[in-house]
Parts: structure tokens; sequence; C-alpha cells
């Protein structure tokens, strides 16, 4: 309908992009009643890389689980990827997630597959043709530095590469967002840096990026938007921002 | 769908069945049970029903005519017989008939045959009258009985026919009873083994969402192990009723010759594949009833 798109809209050009997520009054509370996030109004934007900050159990993995419809709002309105995920039909909801690319501090490979196994599974589950997996995962396995290592299983690997795997399957369908729930968390600050230098390329080719973290050492040298979370509040948002100690 | 999507199905399905080796086992073993059990059952009804359909095909009423009847009055017999309600035909049959008849069922070399022609035809004239129902017989017998003065004496068989028609209408009743418990027992025991499978690979399934597989394709290897187990668990049961039906219609050829049993590869062939047919669903329909819960998003 491009006479329809010819119409200026107030957000026009900010929410419901591809690669953005914004959220409006946006409420969790979890059963019975513990409230993990409440009220949170933000805008991420194409391209950004926003960490997400604050102690552990103020809601940032919450956060996360609702970008990618993990989970669904109390209140308010989330539009993801162009999509409002409060009235995202459930059949609706894998594509949403091709969309997003999810990496976790626990890695969650599959231990029985190789590392080019794990890395494909997201190609083979979404059913791309032989000829784009054989394509594709070089070029991933090349990204993360992983070339050599495509036959080993994820227990052979050390802490840092099986991250870097997992980092691998979450572009693997080249998704305009990727989300890091403490990816550097069980990693001694080395490889950490590693892969937040390997976060920072993949932003760089215009992923947007959101990291949840409590590494101070990176956030403050990275000199990126922090987005500060206390008891489910979003207590600030800076860009360029610092750690933050206290609410 | 795409080949290597199968492929992927197929691999995941087998992964399942040999990863659960020990429940696969049983509820392969459980689907042969019911399914052997469902298969000598309807083995029987088939075969009860055709001894009924035999007999009800028999001539069912044979009056055996006073030796003094004047086979002038023969065609007015009929006539009479065949106004009585509920009678579908009525033949004549001479003594000289009957004696053939008799000599082609029993051969030439009969010692009681021979008896027969040295002296003359013992046999009487009859008449063979055939009825719509076996339950309407004793009224038909009556009914002669009133009008064919000349008749002498009356056979028929309608005992047989009505307690073998009643037999398997038992039969077929209590058979579906219990096949009906096997076989609710075979699908919950499926849906156990791939609820087992289910959650021995909740991970896997937990990325697979997580990275944006549909439900319908996290369903089919689930899908497709139940019905592997179906199929080995039905082909096992349509193996054992081959080998079952063809021993014992060998031992009854030997020692019952004239008992009308079906030919054994009449029944099996049509039996086999209905049973494989029915087990790879009975094993599909497992694995969805233990995948509903699961598969929310
Ligand atoms: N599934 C859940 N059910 C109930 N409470 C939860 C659940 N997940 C998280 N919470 C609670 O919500 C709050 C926020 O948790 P979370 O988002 O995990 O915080 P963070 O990732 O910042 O540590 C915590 O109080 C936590 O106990
Ligand atoms: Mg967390």
């Amino acid at each position: 309908m491009p006479f329809l798109s010819a119409i200026p809209s107030p957000s026009a050009g900010r929410a419901g992009g591809p690669s953005t997520i914004t959220l409006i009054g946006v409420s969790k509370t979890y059963p019975p009643k513990r409230q993990a996030l409440v009220d949170i109004n933000a805008h991420i934007d194409k391209g950004e890389f926003v960490f997400l900050t604050g102690p552990s159990g103020a809601g940032k993995s919450t956060f996360l689980r609702l970008v990618y419809r993990e989970e669904l709002p109390t209140r308010g309105q989330l539009i993801v990827a162009g999509r409002d995920l409060t009235r995202l039909r459930p059949r609706h909801v894998p594509y949403l997630r091709r969309q997003i690319g999810v990496v976790f501090q626990d890695f969650r490979l599959l231990p029985d597959r190789t590392v080019w196994e794990n890395v494909a599974f997201p190609l083979v589950v979404t059913e791309a043709s032989g000829r784009e997996i054989q394509r594709r995962v070089p070029l991933l396995l090349e990204l993360v530095g992983l070339r050599e290592h495509a036959r080993a299983r994820p227990h052979e690997l050390s802490g840092g590469e099986q991250q870097r795997c997992a980092l691998a399957r979450a572009m693997a369908l080249n998704p305009p967002i990727l989300l890091a729930d403490e990816p550097t968390g069980n990693l001694d600050p080395e490889l950490a840096r590693g892969i937040t230098d390997l976060l920072e390329e993949i932003n760089r080719m215009g992923t947007t990026v959101v990291m949840a973290t409590h590494a101070e050492a990176i956030v403050n040298r990275m000199r990126r938007r922090v987005m500060h979370l206390h008891a489910g509040r979003l207590v600030s948002d800076e860009d360029p921002g610092r750690y933050r100690h206290e609410a | 769908m795409k080949l290597r999507t199968w492929g992927f199905y197929f691999a995941e399905a087998w992964r399942g069945v040999v990863g659960n080796g020990l429940m696969s086992f049983a509820s392969a073993s459980t689907v042969a049970l019911s399914l052997v059990a469902l298969a000598a059952i309807v083995i029987l009804g088939a075969n009860l029903e055709h001894m009924t359909r035999m007999l009800e095909a028999q001539v069912q009423v044979v009056g055996y005519l006073k030796p003094d009847f004047d086979r002038r009055w023969s065609d007015l017999l009929v006539q009479k017989v065949r106004a009585i309600p509920h009678v579908t035909d009525v033949r004549f049959v001479t003594k000289e008939e009957a004696l053939d008849r008799l000599r082609s069922e029993l051969g030439p070399d009969s010692v009681l045959l021979q008896a027969a022609e040295d002296t003359s035809n013992p046999l009487p004239d009859t008449i063979e009258v055939w009825v719509d129902k076996p339950s309407q017989i004793p009224g038909v017998v009556r009914a002669m009985r009133e009008s064919v003065t000349s008749l002498d004496s009356v056979d028929y068989q309608q005992e047989v026919v009505s307690r073998l028609a009643a037999l398997t209408r038992a039969v077929r009743l209590a058979g579906a009873g219990f096949i009906a418990l096997l076989l609710l027992a075979a699908l919950f025991i499926i849906a156990n083994t791939i609820r087992l499978t289910v959650f021995a690979r909740r991970r896997e399934i937990g990325i697979m969402k997580l990275v944006g597989a549909t439900n319908g394709f996290i369903r089919w290897p689930f899908l497709l192990e139940g019905m592997l187990l179906g199929f080995v668990g039905s082909a096992l049961a349509a193996a054992a009723a081959w080998a079952g039906y063809r021993w014992l219609a060998a031992q009854v050829a030997l020692g019952l010759p004239f008992m009308p049993i079906l030919r054994p590869d009449r029944v099996l062939l049509p039996l086999s594949e209905a049973l494989v047919a029915f087990g790879v669903a009975l094993g599909g329909a497992g694995s969805l009833l233990s995948l509903r819960r699961f598969l929310r998003v």
C-alpha cells in the first residue's frame, strides 16, 4: 500500500523497523506477584549497541525474554522487528525468532553434535537449502575463528570457544537483532574480551546488539549506551554511559 | 518438503528410538501384542461369519415325501410351498437325482453306494426349501406340515445357523471391548515413550524454538518416531498372525476336513495391510497425544 507509506507518521523511522525494539509502558509480573519489570519505556534503534546493566534480579533477563517473546508483557506494548508482540499469534512466533539471534551465559549448545552441526542447526530447522548451508556455515566459523574446530564437539572446546560457537549459531540466519544475556559471565577477562570484540564486529556490520551484563570493566571500556535496571525499573539510560553501582 | 529436511526428521526419529531403547522395545511389543489379539479376533469373527453364510446358502428345510407320492402332483406341490410366506425358493428333487448327487459326493467306489444300487433306490423324493431368515424356519415348517399331506418328515437346521450367528455376534462384541482396552493401553504406552523422548530432548526442542523452528517442524521427528514404533509392532503382529493362522488352517484341514474355514492367504493379505496401517496410525496418534501439551510456544 504505497499511498499509506507516503503519509508521514510520528514514529516513522523510529518504531517498527526490522532492527528496532520499542517498549511502551511495559511491565512484567511473574505469578503470583513478583514484579520483574515496571513501566519500562525505551527505544533501541537500528545499529545500536546497548548494555543492559543492573544487579542480579534487576530484570535484565526478563527484558530480553520479552524481546524474543519467551514471555509476554503483563502490561504495555512491545514492538520488535516491526511486530507488535502483544498481538503476535503463536504460530508467527518462529518467524519473529528468525529475526533475533540469542546467546546465553551457559552457551546452550547441543552436546552430541559437532561445532559445524550446532552452527548449521538454525539453517537446518528453518529448511535452508543444502547449498545455502554449505556456503554459510564456513563463513560463520570464519567470523568466530572456529574453522579448525568444525568437527569438534562442544565439550572439547574451551569456554570462550563454546561461546563463539554459540555466537556463530545466533548469527546463522543473519538476524537484524542480536541479544546476549551475560555472554561473558562464565569466562575469564581475556576470553570475555574476545567475545565483546566479536559482538562489536557484528554490530559494525549493522546488527542491533543488546547485551545484558554486570561486567563493569567491559561496560566502561566500550563507552556505549547503558540502560541501567534496578528492581525492575529503568533508572538511567545514557549514551554513552558508564557502569552504575547505585540505583 | 525438502529431502534434506526428511533426512533430518528420520535421523532425529532414529535417535529417539535408539536413545530410548528399552521403552521403544516395550511400546513396540505392546503394539504387537494388542494387534495380535486384534488379528485373532478378526480372523475368528470372519470364519464364523463365513460358516454362517455357507450354512445359510445351503438348503434350509428338506421335506421327505411319502414313498407313495405321485409325481404328477409335484408342480402343484412346489407352487403350494412357494406360496408360504418367507419361502424364497423351492425345488423338487427326485430320488434318482438324489442318488446321483450322493454318487458324486461319495465317489464311484463307495460301498454304501453299491449297496444302494444292488437293491432298488432306497431314497425318497424330496422338496428343498430356502427361507429368507433362519428365524422364520419353524413357521415355514409348520405351514408345510399343515398344507402338504404327502409329507413324511421334515429336516431343518435352524438351530445351528442361529446359534452360529449369535456366537459371531458375541465374539465380535466381546472382542471389540477387549481390543478397545488393549489399544488404549498401546496408545498410552506409545504416548509415554514419546514423552520420554521429548523429555530427553527438551534442550534440543528449546533450541529449535529459540532459533525459529515451527511447531510443525519440531513435531515431525516425534511423529515419525511414534509411527516407527507402531510400524515395527504391527509388522511383528502381522508376521505372528500369518504364521499362526497358516498353522491353524493346516491343522484344521487335516483334522476336520469338512470345516468350512477361510483360506489363509485370502484373510491374511488384507489383514496384514490393515494391521500395519492401523499400527502406524496408532503410533502417530500416540505421539500427537504426548506432544499436544509440549508444543505450546
Ligand atoms: N520464571 C520466573 N518466575 C518467577 N519469577 C521470576 C522468573 N524469572 C525471573 N523471576 C524473578 O524476576 C526478577 C527478575 O529476574 P531476572 O530477569 O532473571 O533478573 P536478572 O537477569 O537481572 O538477574 C527476579 O526477582 C527473579 O527472581
Ligand atoms: Mg539474568
